[in-house]
């Protein structure tokens, strides 16, 4: 009884170091934390938020080479001349068509690559493997591939097709503006899938099989469990692919240039950078452009993060 | 990047006469004019001087010298410098003036007028490219045609006759693709057939849906209608329609070089060793002009070692290495020595080439303007767009003139 008076006030320091010890390992921790990230913020900032802060500054300037480039200060000129140019208007309608045409694309197929690998069978490592070419090709490669497959004379398309039956005649699929963006929409897709599939794969492995032995106990068809049970918990893998295959769409360039050159019809808004920039040399209209398709990307992108914070 | 590389560049008058021995100098080069081995070892060892080659195709050397040069970089010392940049990089201010390294070599070298902008000569002259017609001996035969056309009349009956016969399905080769060899092309053609393209400030002369461009570029169109010309053209640039012809798909070309036919005529780069043939560019009621696309060598001002590189450049405008490098690339000599020499003796069907090269036209007629690059572009967008059907020639045409003259009016 005497020694509880001797021994409260002895107990009550004792949760107050702790805190004072947790608070410095705790301090420890954070600083040791940044010490890990600092290569990597070093990197980041001189190699992306650095030339992006100046590129954003010579978006503000005037610096077209070609009637003398005067680095002066001009406000938003830049940005107001490429929002109100008829040709950024086409190219980005174009943009559009490309990011939902291809990402639509890669996100069904991936989907479907990415279940029929799902279950071990033998030979899995090896088409994996081959899963994986196309994207480890190079885009020009994959365009120039692709420009002998969409050849109008001799193109293994238009063959295909024909001795299908599915086409009379042979086509010139890059002519027309529809169905050349519908084209190097595809072959933009054909070297994301790979990716798209490998990330929902990594996705589907995460799901425990026991989910699935509940549901067929239960009745579920196999529909029913992949509306129901699938796609609920692929959403996080899916919002992954759809930021990734977004922003490589968002920035399409070599596809393009290799199947269509500089056509107008089929323009995005890349190359419209490249020949604002690099042709025209007129850099401060080039890097107003960059900066809102940067901009846009980034709305995506942070769109998609979003959805995927709601679905955890 | 280029944002982060941005920095001053270091200009300053070339001194000639400092020691160079030693230093060490990276010349770029397209990939067609990749001088031998050997003879870079020769200037090695002449000078004392230890080169590095580096090559990139034509489209992306202009792009690495933009790039580089609006950072304040140099991409080497010594640059390809094409007769179509001359204005853009004389306003860009990027490039030494060579008058003065040089000297008295610049009045032997033809072309000099189209790399000078205002009395300062921005490029050596070391490809005196043009462009010459070439068809299928062959072909022509089997069609039953005894010689080449040398007007548009006799051309519109050859083709058809080529077609109808079989000797080949798509005759003529031609780049129709949005890419620079396009444009050329349509210059070449307008050209070709009596008309012009620029007066003397510049500003469009073909505005009309009537004016000879405008018949040239319909004279296109036709081609792919009447599949003269296969419908994939409209992906094809220069090199591959240069390549249509040397592989024997098509009979007729006029985008060829001068060497060509050493090229031509050798079987492992050409199927059609024995039945290549260069003809004068045919026009409206004889043979028509042609078109120079010249091709030069430059300083960047922001090069390092710009007396070693005057050195290179010197080398090369000397009437011994322009006939050798003729004879290693097909490259036509702009020295007028080495010209002479090779068209009288080396080159083959040197006469005719000679004949040619009388039929030089000035596309602009006071040098290309510091706007051509973004006029060729928008001109190759349009005439693709015109060659795949999706505009009408007058209104190609309409949107040419007017970039032309919004350009030329500096709006």
């Amino acid at each position: 009884v005497t020694s509880v008076p001797e021994t409260a006030p002895a107990a009550a320091p004792a949760p107050k170091r702790r805190r004072r010890v947790r608070a410095i390992r705790q301090r420890g921790e954070g600083w040791l934390g940044w010490a890990l990230c600092l290569p990597l913020i070093v990197v980041l900032g001189l190699f992306v938020f650095y030339p992006l802060l100046l590129g954003l500054q010579m978006s503000t300037q005037s610096l077209d080479y070609n009637t003398g480039a005067t680095g002066q200060f001009i406000g938003f000129r830049n940005y107001v001349n490429v929002i109100t140019d008829p040709e950024t208007h086409a190219a980005a309608l174009h943009t559009i068509g490309y990011v939902v045409i291809a990402v639509a694309v890669e996100l069904v197929l991936g989907l479907a690559f990415a279940l029929a690998l799902r279950r071990p069978f033998r030979g899995r490592g090896a088409v994996l493997a081959l899963l994986i070419l196309p994207w480890a090709l190079p885009p020009v490669v994959a365009g120039l591939l692709w420009s002998h497959i969409l050849d109008p004379g001799t193109g293994l398309l238009n063959s295909a097709l024909y001795q299908m039956g599915i086409i009379g005649h042979y086509h010139a699929w890059l002519n027309n503006q529809w169905t050349a963006i519908v084209a190097i929409s595809f072959v933009h897709a054909w070297s994301v899938v790979p990716l798209v599939t490998l990330i929902l794969l990594a996705g589907l492995q995460g799901v425990p099989d026991d989910i699935y032995a509940a549901a067929s106990v239960d009745g579920a068809s196999a529909a029913v469990q992949f509306r129901r049970l699938t796609l609920p918990l692929l959403r996080p893998a899916i919002a992954i692919a759809l930021t990734n295959g977004t922003i490589a769409a968002f920035s399409i360039f070599d596809q393009i240039y290799v199947l269509n050159g500089e056509a107008l019809s089929t323009r995005s808004i890349m190359t419209q950078v490249y020949l604002t920039g690099f042709t025209n040399l007129n850099f401060g209209l080039g890097t107003a452009l960059a900066w809102l398709l940067t901009l846009v990307t980034a709305i995506a992108g942070i769109a998609y993060i979003r959805s995927l914070s709601r679905a955890r | 990047m280029l944002a982060a590389c941005s920095g001053g560049s270091s200009s300053g008058a070339i001194d000639t006469h400092q020691s160079i021995k030693g230093q060490h100098i990276t010349v770029l080069l397209p990939s067609y004019a990749a001088l031998p081995a050997s003879m870079i070892k020769q200037f090695e060892a002449k000078t004392g001087v230890k080169v590095t080659l580096n090559t990139a195709s034509w489209d992306n050397i202009h792009t690495q010298i933009a790039t580089a040069s609006a950072a304040g970089q140099a991409v080497a010392d010594v640059t390809e410098f094409d007769w179509s940049w001359t204005g853009q990089f004389s306003a860009t201010g990027w490039y030494e003036p060579l008058g003065s390294v040089l000297g008295k070599t610049a009045s032997s070298l033809s072309n000099s007028a189209d790399f000078t902008k205002d009395g300062k000569l921005m490029g050596a002259c070391y490809s005196n490219d043009m462009r010459i017609g070439m068809y299928n001996t062959s072909m022509f035969a089997k069609a039953g045609i005894s010689s080449a056309p040398t007007t548009f009349g006799q051309l519109d009956t050859d083709l058809a006759k080529l077609k109808s016969s079989g000797a080949s399905q798509n005759p003529l080769a031609l780049s129709l693709s949005a890419t620079e060899g396009t444009s050329t092309e349509w210059y070449l053609l307008t050209l070709m057939m009596g008309g012009k393209l620029f007066d003397t400030k510049n500003q469009p002369v073909f505005d009309s849906p009537n004016s000879i461009a405008a018949q040239a570029l319909q004279f296109e169109v036709n081609a792919v209608k009447n599949g003269w010309t296969s419908a994939g053209s409209t992906g094809t640039d220069n090199v591959g329609a240069d390549n249509e012809y040397l592989n024997g798909q098509s009979a007729i070309q006029f985008a060829a070089h001068p060497g060509e036919l050493d090229q031509a005529e050798t079987p492992g780069q050409s199927k059609i060793a024995k039945s290549a043939a260069y003809f004068l560019e045919p026009g409206s009621s004889g043979p028509g002009a042609t078109f120079g696309l010249p091709e030069a060598l430059g300083i960047p001002k922001a090069a390092a070692h710009k007396a070693a590189a005057a050195t290179f450049i010197n080398w090369m405008m000397e009437p011994t290495t322009q006939v050798e490098s003729f004879k290693a690339l097909g490259l036509l000599p702009c020295n007028t020595t080495a010209l002479s020499q090779v068209t009288g003796s080396d080159l083959k069907d040197g006469g005719l080439v000679r004949q040619e090269t009388a039929k030089l036209t000035a596309l602009f007629p006071n040098g290309a303007p510091a706007w051509y690059s973004e006029f060729s572009t928008q001109a190759a967008s349009e005439i693709n767009a015109a060659a795949k059907g999706n505009v009408t020639v007058p209104a190609a045409i309409s949107a040419i003139a007017a970039t032309a003259r919004k350009l030329a009016n500096g709006q």
